[in-house]
């Protein structure tokens, strides 16, 4: 298992990649889990300097503090499916416009309804893994010691 | 039974060896029906060992399955379905369509060109030729072309028309379709249940490679074992070959994503209880599966035009690179196979014809000599098979045969399969010139990033040809001939 991000680790999975997510609050966990999603479509768990950004609080830095905002709103019939709504936002939203996410400020984070304003901006740097989709196959989101943690397999 | 007959796989499955290529899964648990897994002991060891049996166990307890869950011999862990995996539902039955059951790149597939070059003739013109490829063919993630995107209408007539487009459009000879699964297209397309964001994400994607393990592969006929099918396919020792593989890019991609919320619904509202949630699904009469149905053909289509138009600037980049017309080289179609699809067949279940819907995922078409479906040029041979191996070994093409029709609802094997997870993968590659290596072997590899070839070195998959040597002993596909590559160019 490498770390590809603060708290997202890699997971060994024959066919596909994936990772687990540990986060002190909910919002931390899905900040992390989008970090981790763009770190390995920037081919972080190929050998690529792991991204060193990590943001507790979820909220964008410099350099894109002023850059670009966007609202994405998902609902799902638990916390496990908003988690995985909210990554195919990203990842579209990175594959059409090539925004790379930074940071979210969470207008609501429940068991069914996610609201959130993400900053980031264009994405100077080349993308290196293809990512199709963002699977259900062995997904959880539970609480854990001191916050939450998580498990994401995706398509490549 | 003796007790060296049954074994258990790492998650405690009981497995039972029928004779020396088929297992049996034992129906337990919630599982409708069987579990049937093709493969040697050997291959049987890597299987086992991961998570592909529980998850072809998984597949037989969803509604509607007839017949047995089926796994080939190159299957391997997926999301929801196994990778290399067969089921059949029955709409009469209460059966079920899945799109993880397709994945997320709806028919995904390969095909497979031929010619009369001689492989000595081609060798001092090989690495301009996959300088042009990697010039002319988009290739790595998300690439498209920029000045090729498609309008409103033609994006319409693609989803309708697969592969017809591409060839009224001049990429390619009307010849070309008849050598085409279905023809290059699917009937019952639905454009308009195809979402705005999937026709977003492929638009200008149309003749792209794609990433991961898709490639094209300049190759040539290395050893043949059946003269007269062979010759009928036109593939004569020693000539070069081309092989293709890719799917509907992001626009099938889009599709399977956007179904998959609709389907976790269906579940729950049919009464649907999933042992995976990524194998969300809803009955083959519901609204909810004749839309996906709808949207799935028409990515179908999109594949298809899409492996045309790949092949057209392929055949471009010969004649320009050897100073000829491609029609000169011969380079025709032999075959172009779907292996990530789900289509409605007529098979035999308890001596009764039904009309079924068989999800082949990671598994290939092998229809046997004289069926109706196969198109006019290869109707007396079979359906030809394309099983491309890693990147440094070999390939195979087969025919299809009444063995398969009767075993496995017309299917086959679709590749190698692999057997070590990326992370092993790149882990074994570390510190290694990937590039020196394959030219060693006498193999040019161009890559849009050397990154992901890591991950796709030789020894990160099974040996295609144990997979193959099962499937021919069982009868399930007949061996023609093996090709071995020259170069390849990955995304």
């Amino acid at each position: 298992m490498d770390e590809i991000h603060p708290g997202v680790k890699t997971l060994d999975h024959t066919a596909d990649v994936g990772f687990e997510v540990h986060g002190a609050t909910l919002a931390e966990l899905f900040h992390r889990s989008a970090m981790g999603m763009m770190a390995l479509i920037r081919g972080a768990d190929l050998g690529e300097a792991p991204d060193q950004v990590d943001a507790p609080d979820a909220e964008p830095r410099a350099p894109y503090a002023t850059g670009e905002w966007r609202r994405i709103a998902v609902e799902a019939e638990d916390t496990a499916g908003l988690l995985v709504g909210w990554l195919r936002e990203l990842l579209l939203l990175h594959e059409m416009r090539r925004f790379d996410y930074q940071g979210a400020r969470f207008q609501t984070l429940d068991d069914n309804q996610l609201i959130a304003r993400v900053g980031g901006g264009p994405d100077a740097r080349p993308p290196v893994r293809e990512i199709k989709g963002v699977t259900y196959h062995g997904l959880r989101v539970e609480p854990e010691d001191g916050g939450w943690r998580a498990r994401v397999i995706f398509d490549v | 039974m003796e007790a060296h007959d049954e074994i258990r796989t790492a998650g405690g499955l009981a497995v039972e060896r029928i004779d020396d290529d088929r297992w049996r899964i034992p129906r337990q648990g919630r599982m409708n029906v069987e579990g049937l897994i093709f493969a040697d002991r050997a291959l049987m060891e890597d299987i086992r060992a991961g998570e592909a049996v529980t998850q072809v166990a998984n597949v037989a307890c969803l509604p509607g399955i007839v017949g047995r869950s089926i796994g080939m011999p190159d299957i391997h862990w997926g999301y929801g379905f196994p990778i290399g995996g067969v089921a059949a539902f029955d709409p009469a039955a209460g059966g079920v369509v899945s799109p993880g059951g397709v994945g997320y790149d709806i028919n995904c597939g390969v095909r497979l060109l031929r010619s009369n070059l001689d492989v000595d003739a081609l060798r001092p013109h090989l690495s301009r030729l996959m300088d042009r490829l990697q010039r002319d063919v988009p290739a790595g993630v998300g690439a498209g072309y920029e000045r090729f995107r498609l309008s409103d209408a033609d994006v319409r007539a693609v989803l309708e028309q697969g592969a017809a487009w591409a060839v009224r459009k001049g990429y390619g000879t009307p010849t070309d379709l008849d050598h085409i699964e279905a023809n290059g297209r699917l009937a019952g397309a639905e454009p308009d249940r195809v979402s705005e964001r999937a026709v977003q994400r492929g638009r200008d994607q149309l003749g792209t490679v794609g990433s991961g393990n898709h490639f094209i592969e300049i190759g040539h006929v290395d050893e043949v074992y059946d003269d007269t099918v062979a010759r009928r396919l036109g593939l004569e020792p020693g000539t070069v070959t081309v092989f293709i593989h890719s799917g509907s890019r992001g626009l099938g991609y889009q599709v399977c994503d956007d179904s998959l919320e609709t389907m976790i619904k269906a579940a729950a509202k049919y009464g649907i209880d999933l042992p995976d949630r990524q194998l969300a699904c809803a009955p083959l009469d519901s609204p909810e599966a004749v839309s996906y149905l709808g949207a799935m053909n028409a990515a179908a289509n999109f594949a298809f035009a899409n492996r045309q138009m790949m092949a057209h600037r392929v055949r471009e980049a010969f004649g320009s690179v050897l100073g000829r017309p491609w029609m000169e080289m011969g380079l025709s179609l032999v075959y172009d196979v779907a292996h990530n699809i789900a289509k409605f067949e007529v098979h035999e279940i308890d001596g009764r014809e039904r009309r079924l819907c068989v999800h082949r995922k990671g598994a290939t078409r092998a229809f046997p000599p004289h069926h109706p479906e196969l198109g006019t040029a290869y109707r007396d041979i079979g359906q030809p098979v394309l099983i491309p191996g890693d990147m440094g070994r070999y390939s195979y093409v087969l025919v299809g045969t009444e063995g398969a029709y009767r075993e496995t609802f017309g299917s086959t094997c679709h590749g190698a399969g692999r057997r070590m997870s990326r992370t092993k993968a790149k882990k074994a590659s570390r510190g290694r010139n990937l590039r020196e290596e394959f030219l060693a072997r006498g193999i040019e590899v161009r890559a849009s990033s050397f990154a992901t070839v890591a991950e796709e070195v030789p020894e990160a998959y099974k040996d295609v040809a144990d997979v193959v040597e099962v499937v021919d002993r069982a009868g399930i596909g007949r061996k023609v001939a093996r090709l071995r590559p020259l170069g390849v160019l990955k995304g």
